[in-house]
């Protein structure tokens, strides 16, 4: 009697929760950078009884050494891989590991051949991929290693990674793995189109394969078999999980976690959550449109709400934040336009563009159908429209678009055949600010009042690193330039070449406006005669007296140039705070600058 | 009774040979991948050769200094093995405490031998020359080269092929490399311990006197070269960073960096820009330090050891293995016959990166301070070195002259 109420319970319990396998599918052996065999690690993983499915990701130029008994060793892993699964029990899963830092690492699951980043670059092995229909993943996505040029994307090869880590790491600290650059960069690649899920391996490199801490990907299959293990990468029907047994639920009508719906305008999302004895502290919808925080806490719950897709392209996911500080993260469900029509990641290429300027804007159009299509993109803003212009794509391919838009109009919708699919509000400013800092003059913290006076005028300051260049000089509204320090002692690099003086002078000319900072401490070297030159090579009769402390020539240290721009000279105590601008510079540099 | 001493004899003769067992050498080793595996093959074959008589086994005792540690607790504990690889700069406490033995004893029983010692490289031998004699071999040196990533000069207006040759130009460079990009640094540069010795030198500043007793560091020099790198971090255009170096390097978005002439091979397979490569620059001085390390003999082992284990020396570096060591691993051969064999010198004209660790080894490389303290004092500058390019606000003339007084209690620690 005991024994068939204990049955029930259980049975009860699989099916209000589901049931979920967990994986390791991310680690190595000594046939790379790691420790032991691809047999000691599938045999440990199946017996200790944490993970139901275990790969061996070697990395590919490794494999290029044959083993001592003269076999290859991807062919040794697949023998092991073979050896070890048992359908119903335990699932081995052979792999290798594409390791082209710069570009990125990319795990590669179930084929019979590898390749190395020695004769492929990241466009190669896409195509390497594609061509044998393989099952990928990207890894621990970010700075250090790579983030695959920004998650540039490729409809066709969109078909075969299906998912990215949010969690790699194997130290012994659960709560380490999922990290907040892969959680960021999970969201980069949802948006530049890759429809990705997510997973959390341990990418052991010193045995305790699965077993060094508790993150895993968890698979939400009803059936451990290789084929349905398979179909749930290629589905995402997985999510990570630094928590050994958490087990959640995401899924709408029609769809569970991973899949992709068509033309739905309004949805209900339902969420489960069950850990018992694991209280949340915190869960989130993450979503293309914002962060939703549910309503929910403890340690088993439910949960459904109502969203709208306001875009062409919707996507969806959860996170939970456990009190012990254990994450969870969920693979998405989209909501896309059947039209495969698709523009994402607009912005403006200046994150600050100048108002009443034309500036340049990008955005990424997709055409996801087999057939070539033609894109026809409206930007309005309200009723104006703002630009309009229709491309053809070819099928399957992305394409990263730019134009220049000439408007003062602030919240931008992007339209593709009447669908909205993307908005952008411009972050203008009203003129950006160079401060050089190239001429031993690396001043950038003593210069803040100056430079907060420009920024509470409305614009942006920018540091000039490295070299002035004319390029420079001219993408901005103004120039503050000021004399180098006399105690360099790089003192090779204090003057300022003739060619810079000539394109400042233009500049000036065209309509720019130089601040000048005169010296800090007087210069004896001869450097100080470039500035001279400077000085007179502007159209005026003010000289540089001092070592460049002070001027002669003139009364006043505005100076407008006819049918140009303008000078102005500040004293070193001016610029740094120490002694008021007067009220007639302030106000010249206002009217410079258009603002009065 | 002739006979029954006869027979006893043949007995007793038989009981020798069948008891008298190979000489077991032992040598330990601090590197692993292909260097531990060329090591091994040359073992292997060496023992093929000797079989019956000697026996060398090589042994991995972790990397360079865990294998110091382990070496020191060997000799106190009167356990040490005949051979060891220890790095350049972490064998003074061996030197001093009389652990080493003196190669000239065996070399001047040696003539065939003897007559081709001129044919080691003339500044291998001098590193390894002490006070108590010729006290090891070179096994696995190297220089510092200065990499470049020549699509970034080309992008920047530079020439590639006019690299930088001292630091003021590649600051110069790095100011032009720096206007392709936020994101993009001319000189990354990181804690490596033998590149800090090679700035101060190579601003004209010193570290550690000759005879090992007294600081050197605090200087005008030395305070000149930390301000300088540090200015570059504070600017912008330097990227300092105590991890992940190897990434930014592969990355493609550091124009110039300096490590070992070991990572020719390894850059070339993992790049994916056009990877040049030149001398390391100098300031007021053109000088280098010889990195890697050297296999040593320890005094203590009884006689017949150490004997079969300068067959296993001489074998080991020998110019078949030595050029074979270099092939395979992008280490110098210890041997200009080695340098001049036709294998190596294919790879000089196929690839002249690979020469010009050659040039440096003849023109500027030294031999990096070995002193027993030294490994500790090391450590000490590290720490300042990051402490001061970590916070490009901090006072590097008041951080050294610091470090200074602390090393120096150190040393006098050591030696009185």
């Amino acid at each position: 009697m005991k024994k068939l109420l204990v049955l029930l319970l259980i049975t009860a319990g699989v099916f209000s929760f589901g049931q979920v396998y967990f994986g390791n599918i991310h680690a190595h052996t000594s046939y790379s950078d790691g420790q032991g065999t691809p047999e000691e690690a599938f045999e440990h993983a199946r017996d200790s009884g944490v993970v139901d499915i275990q790969a061996i990701t070697d990395h590919d130029h490794d494999l290029n050494y044959p083993l001592p008994d003269g076999s290859w060793k991807l062919d040794r892993i697949i023998e092991m891989a073979e050896k070890y699964t048992v359908e119903g029990k335990f699932i081995a899963i052979s792999g290798f590991e594409w390791t082209l830092t710069s570009r990125g690492h990319i795990t590669i699951y179930n084929t019979s051949e590898w390749i190395d980043r020695s004769t492929t670059d990241l466009y190669d092995i896409y195509q390497w991929i594609v061509e044998r229909k393989a099952t990928a993943q990207f890894c621990h996505p970010g700075k250090k290693y790579g983030d695959f040029f920004d998650f540039e994307y490729f409809p066709e090869v969109d078909l075969y990674i299906n998912t990215i880590e949010v969690g790699n790491g194997a130290g012994a600290n659960s709560n380490n793995v999922i990290k907040d650059e892969y959680f960021e960069r999970y969201q980069r690649a949802l948006n530049r189109g890759w429809h990705v899920g997510a997973s959390a391996n341990q990418d052991n490199h010193h045995k305790q394969w699965a077993t060094v801490n508790d993150a895993r990907t968890a698979f939400v299959i009803d059936e451990l078999t290789t084929e349905k293990v398979y179909e749930a990468l290629k589905t995402r029907n997985i999510y990570a999980t630094e928590d050994r047994n958490a087990f959640i639920s995401f899924s709408t009508e029609g769809a569970k976690m991973g899949d992709i719906l068509y033309d739905i305008p309004e949805a209900t999302l339902k969420v489960e959550y069950s850990d018992p004895g694991e209280r949340i502290r915190r869960a989130y919808i993450y979503s293309n449109n914002g962060i939703m925080e549910l309503a929910v806490s403890g340690d088993e719950w439910t949960i459904e709400i109502d969203v709208e897709n306001p875009l062409s392209y919707n996507w969806y996911f959860v996170k939970i934040d456990q009190i012990d500080s254990n994450e969870i993260v969920s693979s998405p469900i989209w909501f896309q336009s059947s039209t495969n029509k698709y523009l994402l990641n607009a912005k403006t290429i200046d994150s600050r563009p100048v108002k009443g300027l034309p500036f340049d804007v990008s955005f990424d159009l997709i055409n996801s159908l087999r057939e070539d299509q033609v894109i026809s993109v409206k930007v309005r803003s309200g009723e104006n429209i703002v630009f309009s212009k229709d491309y053809d794509i070819s099928a399957m391919t992305c394409l990263e678009i730019t134009e220049t838009f000439d408007t003062e109009y602030e919240d931008l919708a992007f339209f593709v055949d009447d669908e909205l699919a993307f908005r952008v509000n411009v972050d203008f400013v009203s003129f950006t600010a160079h401060l050089d800092t190239s001429h031993e003059n690396y001043f950038v913290s003593e210069l803040k009042p100056l430079t907060k006076i420009f920024v509470d005028l409305g614009g942006e300051v920018k540091p000039v690193i490295g070299e002035l260049t004319e390029k420079t000089t001219f993408e901005g509204q103004v120039l503050i330039l000021p004399l180098p320090d006399a105690d360099t002692f790089m003192k090779d690099f204090m003057a300022i070449s003739e060619e810079q003086i000539d394109f400042i002078v233009d500049y000036v000319e065209k309509g720019g406006l130089l601040i000048i900072v005169l010296a800090k401490k007087e210069i004896t070297h001869p450097s100080i005669e470039s500035y001279k030159l400077q000085f007179e090579k502007l159209p005026w009769v003010v000289e540089l007296e001092n070592g460049g402390r002070s001027v002669s020539g003139t009364s006043t240290r505005n100076l407008e140039i006819e049918d140009g721009g303008g000078v102005v000279i500040l004293s070193w105590d001016e610029a740094t705070g120490n002694s008021v601008i007067d009220e007639g510079t302030m106000g010249y540099i206002e009217f410079r600058l258009g603002l009065r | 009774m002739k006979r029954t001493f006869l027979i006893t004899l043949l007995v007793v003769a038989i009981a020798a040979i069948s008891f008298a067992a190979p000489v077991k050498v032992t040598m330990w080793y601090a590197q692993t991948g292909i260097y531990s595996q060329t090591l091994l093959d040359i073992a292997a074959e060496f023992n093929k050769l000797h079989e019956g008589e000697i026996e060398v086994e090589a042994v991995y005792t972790g990397n360079y200094q865990d294998t110091m540690q382990k070496l020191l607790a060997a000799m106190v504990a009167g356990d040490v093995p005949a051979l060891a690889q220890i790095e350049q700069s972490r064998i003074g406490q061996f030197v001093d405490g009389g652990a080493f033995q003196d190669l000239n004893y065996f070399i001047d029983k040696d003539p065939e031998f003897k007559a081709t010692l001129d044919d080691f490289w003339p500044r291998f031998i001098q590193a390894n020359t002490y006070e108590q004699g010729l006290l090891g071999f070179p096994l696995n040196c190297s220089t510092p080269l200065m990499y470049i990533n020549r699509d970034l000069f080309k992008q920047a207006g530079l020439d590639p092929d006019n690299p930088p040759k001292t630091w003021t130009e590649v600051y110069a460079a790095a100011k032009q490399i720096k206007t392709l990009g936020e994101d993009i640094f001319g000189y990354r540069f990181g804690i490596d311990d033998w590149l800090l010795e090679a700035y101060i030198w190579q601003f004209g500043g010193q570290i550690i006197s000759e005879d090992g007793r007294e600081m050197l560091i605090y200087s005008p020099e030395t305070v000149a070269a930390w301000n300088f790198f540090q200015k570059g971090v504070r600017e912008g255009i330097f990227i300092f960073g105590v991890s992940g170096g190897n990434e930014l390097d592969l990355s493609g978005r550091i124009a110039m960096v300096v490590r070992s002439t070991g990572s020719i091979g390894y850059l070339k397979q993992n790049v994916k820009y056009d990877l040049g490569a030149t001398t390391m620059p100098g300031q007021v001085k053109e000088v280098v330090p010889i990195g890697g390390a050297n296999v040593f003999m320890f005094s203590a082992r009884p006689e017949a050891e150490k004997e079969a284990a300068w067959e296993f020396l001489k074998f080991l570096t020998s110019t078949e293995n030595t050029k074979r060591w270099s092939l395979a691993t992008g280490y110098m051969t210890s041997r200009i016959s080695a340098f001049e064999s036709s294998e190596i010198q294919k790879i000089m004209t196929d690839d002249p990166r690979y020469a010009l660790t050659y040039q440096q080894l003849k023109d500027s490389a030294v031999r990096r301070p070995w002193y027993g303290p030294y490994p500790e004092v090391h450590a000490m500058i590290t720490s300042a070195w990051e402490e001061v390019m970590s916070d490009p606000t901090k006072d590097a003339d008041a951080v050294l002259k610091n470090l200074h007084e602390e090393a120096q209690y150190v040393l006098d620690d050591y030696y009185f």
